[in-house]
């Protein structure tokens, strides 16, 4: 409890972080103005914030905790705390789909892009699960088949774009890097009304992931049906990224990140893990979305690359503790 | 509860692994109330008999019935408020505490919305006292000794409360004392009424503590019985490999089998 409330107070700061920090900067005292009285604060304040920056650290909180959540479900149903949801084929399907609209219905509006991504996403997903099926899924062969199907979508991805038309693959790359630039408040009510009940549902359900991570035999025992309680948490872990990658684009690494700092707070656990993970992971997007914008202004880093950028290194770390732990 | 009196029992049972026959008819029945232990040389599929009856695989052939109905009829949760069951060697996620897991021996117990209640404490706590674990109840799993991490799986069955528990070689990895201390507790179990059935490979335990024994050899039902009945020097050479001789166990009476040394 202590500790939701100081990732929730780490949450708030960093929000009001990105409301502050950009192009322009505003002053502490002038944004909380324009948050809390923007009938009186300048107009053109109330615009940064209320129009540009508000929704955007908004849905990038909100993307970030559904991939933290979505991660922390992935590495319980496939019992390996290095699997992410990108073996769930969620960002292979998505950038394939959204880069194939792109290209070739250049005249469409940009509203499709999310809804193929979503579509891709989940189609990616449902083919790895059916080709992972003998009588049921085991997580080595998800893993082992989600890894052929994510080079494979990937190589594809790259063959469209290395003969595409050359503005609509600028385009397309600006989204495949995952960036909330022109993110309004549509997006953000669209993120909000997906994540919360899946959010709700998969706390409602941590014990079933709980027994999921166990020794399959265990779960069994214990009366969980584990081959049905697997296919309906993957669909919610793919639900909750592709919503995700249709709000910001794919965006790796986070929901490898954030599920295992939060672990290192909460335990595995996954009542007390959920929660933390969607604030660890709503941080860990906020942070470099904010950082992306930041480091090299005027120019901006797309908030996926960022979260690369920080994710390589958390990778490698990883490794060396998991040689270094025996 | 429901009336568990009739027990588990196998009829012509036939189990296999894809094209290999594991289980070839086997015809059993486990007695209510008392502490059963399967004995079998490795590999004659004693953990693949239990898992059966566990249900947690499919006959090919025949039929396991617990209470005389088909285990295949009764829903998982029913099952698992029934039978117990702990594998031989389970893993379980990193960093997980002892009283974590052993609370998820409740779960089939409650409802996904239901809250922890007085009744799951309690039985998580009788299920660490019985097994001396209430002083390592914080500690993560990863930093116990064998012994100590296979003593916490058998509080979590024994927080799972069934009236018939299987377990899979609980007392690898226990020195003597811990062997002495767990069949102890699962004898205790019998005398409440609850069934319990265990696979050990410690001939001289199965016989001391056994009501019966139920002896395996290449998937077949070689014997079945009180210790007394079953275990017969030329049965046990004939199963083992093994050339033994049978004392009078000053404790008990029982046949106590010694090894004798190969020529
Ligand atoms: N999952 C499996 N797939 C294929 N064959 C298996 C599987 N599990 C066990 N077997 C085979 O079935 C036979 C019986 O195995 P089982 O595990 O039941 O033996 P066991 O009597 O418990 O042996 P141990 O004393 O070594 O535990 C063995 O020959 C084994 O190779
Ligand atoms: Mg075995």
């Amino acid at each position: 409890m202590k500790h939701l409330l100081t990732g929730l107070a780490c949450l708030g700061a960093a929000l009001f972080l990105a409301t502050a920090l950009g192009e322009q900067p505003i002053p502490p005292r002038a944004v909380m103005a324009a948050l809390l009285h923007p009938s009186e604060a300048p107009g053109q304040h109330v615009f940064i914030i209320h129009t540009l920056r508000l929704p955007r650290a908004l849905l990038a909180a909100l993307v970030g905790a559904a991939l933290g959540v979505g991660g922390t479900i992935t590495q319980a149903v496939m019992r390996n705390p290095l699997a992410e949801p990108g073996l769930l084929g969620i960002n292979g399907g998505a950038a394939l789909a959204a880069l194939a609209i792109m290209l070739w219905l250049p005249g469409t509006s940009a509203r499709l892009v999310p809804a193929a991504a979503l579509l891709g996403a989940l189609a990616a997903a449902t083919a790895i699960y059916a080709l992972s099926w003998r009588g049921g899924i085991g997580p080595q062969r998800v893993i082992l088949i989600g890894l052929g199907c994510g080079a494979l979508m990937g190589a594809v991805t790259s063959f469209l774009s290395a003969f595409g038309e050359v503005t609509a693959v600028q385009r397309a790359m600006l989204w495949l890097s995952g960036s909330f630039t022109g993110s309004g408040w549509r997006a953000v009510l669209g993120m909000a009304l997906t994540l919360v009940p899946l959010l709700a549902l998969t706390w409602i359900l941590a014990r079933v992931l709980d027994l999921l991570a166990m020794d399959e035999a265990v779960a069994r025992g214990l009366g969980l049906r584990v081959q049905a309680a697997r296919a309906a948490m993957v669909a919610i872990g793919a639900l909750l990224c592709g919503a995700s990658v249709a709000a910001a684009g794919p965006v790796g690494f986070i929901g490898l990140m954030a599920p295992h700092l939060a672990r290192r707070i909460t335990g595995p656990t996954h009542a007390a893990l959920i929660p933390a993970a969607a604030l660890a992971g709503a941080l860990l997007l906020l942070l470099a979305d904010v950082a992306g914008q930041n480091v090299i202004a005027p120019n901006a880093i797309p908030a996926g690359i960022m979260a690369a950028l920080m994710g390589a290194p958390f990778f490698a770390w990883l490794m060396w503790k998991g040689r270094h732990d025996g | 509860m429901t009336d568990d009196s009739e027990g588990l029992q196998t009829r012509h049972l036939v189990l296999s692994y894809g094209r290999r026959r594991v289980i070839e008819d086997v015809s059993l029945s486990v007695e209510p109330g008392r502490l059963t232990i399967i004995l079998g040389p490795n590999g004659c599929g004693k953990s693949t008999l239990l898992r059966a009856l566990a249900g947690q695989i499919r006959p090919d052939a025949g039929a396991v019935l617990l209470a005389g109905r088909p285990l295949r009829h009764i829903g998982a949760r029913a099952l698992a408020r029934r039978v117990g069951f702990l594998p031989q060697a389970p893993l379980a996620p990193e960093g997980i505490t002892v009283s974590a897991l052993v609370r998820l021996g409740r779960h089939p117990h409650r409802g996904p919305l239901s809250a922890w209640s007085a009744a799951d404490r309690a039985a998580c706590d009788r299920a660490l006292a019985a097994t001396g674990m209430s002083g390592l109840s914080a500690a993560p799993l990863d930093a116990l000794s064998g012994g100590q991490r296979q003593r916490a799986w058998i509080a979590m069955s024994l927080a799972q409360e069934t009236p018939t528990l299987l377990l899979d070689e609980p007392t690898t990895y226990l020195d003597l004392a811990h062997q002495i201390d767990v069949l102890e507790t699962l004898h205790a179990m019998t005398r409440q009424g609850r069934t319990v059935l265990a696979v050990l490979h410690d001939l001289q335990l199965a016989a001391r503590y056994a009501d019966r024994l139920i002896l395996l050899h290449e998937g077949r039902l070689k014997a079945e019985g009180t210790p007394a009945e079953v275990l017969t020097a030329a049965r046990v050479e004939d199963v083992f490999g093994l050339p033994v001789r049978l004392l009078d166990d000053p404790e008990t009476g029982r046949p106590l089998p010694i090894p004798r040394r190969r020529a």
